[in-house]
């Protein structure tokens, strides 16, 4: 089984200019895949989600000196992970042929390409309803639904507060489970 | 059957009654990615970063930061300031410069334009000559009385350029 390297123990590699590649590597180890799920379930696509989690990774190397101590290292890197993922899907959204369909009306029909999804009928079901939440509420309901992240992490991340955040996760869920029965 | 931990906050507890189908549902395995992906991932990452030079933000942040970005833009305008001053202007200035005639180069054309007349141009074609218009202008020209001896400009002007006088023209020098 493989041991994660604690937040400090990274934090002391990245100090130190002859250990800080090294330092990164463990990082990008150990957040990769909390990194790469994030993003891969807003914007669905692998190849897109691959460009965007490495964009992340390298957008976390230039800014470490920017990095404080008190914030957790996760919340960070998270918080970097969300803001790329959502002006991905803005940059797409803007930069559209046809005007009349956004990103996740184009989104939803690929999730029907057995290629691309390898869910069962019902998992399709909860993404074609993912789709029609406002991406900020989406990514709320993936990181609590999903990532089971708390509340306050939650708020740490996107800047938001708790009550707006469970407010916003209550109306998802109430949308979500409407959308599922009626399909 | 409900998964519990999708559910961490006691106030959620309710939404599983709300919601069956959705708490009641299987995760995992949906999308699926490359093979090895994430045994590769940190190395392509790594790779990435030699091909940028390994910079942190230190060579970023000079570039972003507010004070560079001014000094760097006052700068471009001083140095506009300076190339307009230096080579725009002086350029200008060269081509308001009044022409000035020499021995060489007449006139301008339009100083001779007043003593060109048709019957001239007609008469000098008849002699069987391909018209000069300076010529018949310099011709027509009034000419300049020095004493009793009539100039024209131009031979005034030759003798001024080819004959080293600092003096004023003598009687003599103008065939008196």
């Amino acid at each position: 089984m493989v041991t994660e390297t604690p937040d400090s123990q990274i934090l002391e590699l990245l100090r130190n200019d002859d250990s800080k590649r090294y330092g990164f590597n463990l990082l990008v180890i150990k957040y990769q895949q909390k990194i790469y799920w994030l993003v891969r379930r807003m914007v669905l696509d692998h190849e897109d989600a691959n460009d965007i989690t490495q964009n992340i990774f390298l957008k976390v190397w230039e800014n470490l000196s920017s990095f404080r101590a008190d914030s957790q290292l996760y919340t960070w890197i998270y918080r970097i992970g969300v803001n790329e993922a959502l002006s991905f899907l803005k940059k797409k959204n803007l930069r559209r042929f046809v005007p009349f369909f956004t990103v996740e009306q184009k989104l939803s029909e690929t999730l029907n390409d057995d290629n691309f999804f390898k869910g069962d009928e019902v998992q399709r079901k909860l993404q074609h309803a993912l789709l029609k939440l406002p991406a900020k509420q989406r990514l709320v309901f993936n990181m609590k639904y999903f990532e089971l992240m708390k509340y306050e992490e939650i708020s740490e991340v996107t800047g938001t507060s708790v009550g707006a955040l469970k407010a916003s996760y209550h109306i998802a869920v109430r949308k979500i489970e409407e959308f599922l029965k009626a399909n | 059957m409900v998964d519990k931990r999708q559910i961490s906050d006691s106030e959620d507890e309710q939404l599983v009654h709300q919601a069956p189908e959705l708490f009641g549902m299987k995760h995992g395995g949906e999308f699926s990615i490359p093979e090895g992906y994430f045994d590769t991932l940190p190395s392509l990452i790594q790779s990435r970063l030699s091909a940028q030079g390994g910079k942190t933000n230190t060579a970023r942040s000079f570039y972003h930061s507010a004070r560079t970005r001014w000094i760097m833009g006052t700068s471009a305008i001083a140095a506009a300031v300076v190339v307009i001053f230096l080579i725009v202007l002086p350029a200008t200035r060269q081509s308001n410069l009044p022409v000035t005639a020499t021995a060489d180069q007449p006139a301008a054309a339009a100083d001779y334009a007043d003593y060109i007349d048709e019957s001239s141009i007609v008469d000098v074609m008849l002699a069987g000559q391909v018209p000069d218009p300076f010529a018949i202008a310099e011709n027509n020209r009034p000419k300049i009385m020095i004493g009793n001896t009539a100039f024209t400009r131009d031979e005034i002007v030759n003798y001024l350029v080819e004959t080293d006088h600092n003096d004023q023209l003598s009687h003599e020098d103008l065939g008196q």
